[in-house]
């Protein structure tokens, strides 16, 4: 039980920021980030950021992969894949390689895919 | 040679048959030296401080409980000289994580002298082995200095590890796998509350998990001015918020068992 730490099936480090936590500010991290509690800020990692069902999230996000369950009013940013599930509410913009939204989701925003570049990450951080 | 500190405790009778065994054990070994028996009038750190300064002394080995080992951890910070540690009875939450069997068996693991450089954690210029404790919610940790985490009411406990055995979560709510592990330079920052288990109710020691960062800096304060919080330092040292919290520059030496859990 204790040889590893908390880590994902690629051996990513997790941070949790459960249901009964506030985070304000802006957090950076290595690995991957698991949210079922509040953000109010910025969120950036490496790696992959997991927001569930009754999270709320007031922050823009930059990560390779994001899976969204919860409430996002901000940016996703993603060089890899955005999912939206079926109870994800977003109201703000998504830049992404791939984009997966489920039956049920609501996003309020302008999209833009395609290129897996930094250039168009960029573009859209020179904008703000 | 090898420079041994007896706990308090082990003044009484009781302890003389197992004393004598054990000491029976490291003389069979070859690994015999000088030894202190401590009592409340020593104070620990000035003791390891002259005897190493003054001898040629390249171990200390501490025989009794965890609280022991860490007021030595604080006093080797840094240092050369490797700590090694004789669990007595099988009270210590260290030893199953630095891989020591108890008592004499210990011994063992003494003669094969594995030792492994660890982190120590730094408070307000004191150094801790283990974990902080708090037990109120009403703190904010501000971590690395670019965000606060605030936690709610439901939070009953904040421990903050930098080396430690994790007993006491309810197992339903508690990641799969999960080390505080003292070589990576960050420490694990848990915040729980009460389990919701039928258990807990008999057990009031089961805690749920609810968050978990890995900082290597942050600070701690009550979330009202002029309030002050306690929190538990290795389990044995009350001190009062606000804390300076970091993975300290001085590392300790520290003999290990091949049961190691990291």
């Amino acid at each position: 039980m204790f040889k590893e730490k908390t880590t994902s099936d690629d051996g990513n480090t997790e941070t949790i920021i459960g249901a009964s936590v506030k985070v304000k500010g802006n957090f950076d991290s290595e690995g991957n980030i698991i949210i079922k509690g509040e953000v109010d800020g910025t969120l950036k990692t490496k790696n992959d950021i997991r927001i569930e069902k009754d999270a709320l999230v007031k922050a823009s996000i930059t990560a390779e992969n994001i899976y969204l369950a919860g409430q996002v009013q901000g940016n996703l940013k993603s060089k890899g894949t955005i999912h939206l599930a079926n109870n994800a509410r977003i109201t703000g913009d998504i830049v992404a390689q791939h984009l997966i939204i489920e039956d049920g989701a609501i996003f309020n925003g302008q999209c833009k895919m395609g290129r897996s570049d930094e250039k168009q990450i960029n573009e859209q951080a020179e904008i703000e | 040679m090898y420079f041994y500190l007896y706990d308090t405790f082990l003044v009484n009778k009781k302890y003389e048959r197992l004393l004598s065994g054990i000491e029976t054990k490291i003389a069979s070994f070859g690994i015999s030296g000088p030894s202190v028996h401590l009592n409340i009038l020593k104070n620990t750190k000035e003791i390891i401080q002259d005897n190493i300064n003054s001898k040629e002394i390249d171990t200390v080995v501490v025989i009794g409980g965890d609280k022991l080992v860490s007021q030595a951890a604080s006093a080797l910070a840094g240092s050369k000289i490797p700590l090694g540690f004789i669990p007595i009875f099988s009270n210590s939450s260290l030893a199953p994580i630095l891989g020591i069997p108890t008592n004499d068996f210990a011994v063992d693991t003494l003669a094969n002298r594995l030792i492994k450089t660890i982190d120590l954690g730094k408070v307000n210029n004191q150094y801790f082995l283990s974990n902080l404790q708090i037990s109120d919610h009403r703190i904010i940790i501000t971590s690395n200095n670019s965000c606060q985490i605030i936690p709610d009411k439901k939070i009953k406990q904040i421990n903050i590890y930098n080396l430690a055995c994790l007993k006491n979560f309810d197992q339903q709510s508690f990641p799969s796998s999960l080390i505080c592990c003292p070589q990576d330079q960050q420490l694990e920052v848990i915040l729980s509350g009460q389990s919701n288990s039928l258990w807990s109710l008999i057990d009031n020691k089961k805690s749920q998990f609810d968050s978990l960062f890995y900082l290597n800096k942050l600070k701690i304060e009550a979330n009202k001015p002029n309030k002050f919080i306690p929190v538990l330092i290795d389990n044995y040292k009350t001190i009062k918020t606000p804390l300076d919290i970091e993975i300290a520059s001085q590392k300790l030496k520290i003999i290990v068992g091949r049961r190691r859990l990291f």
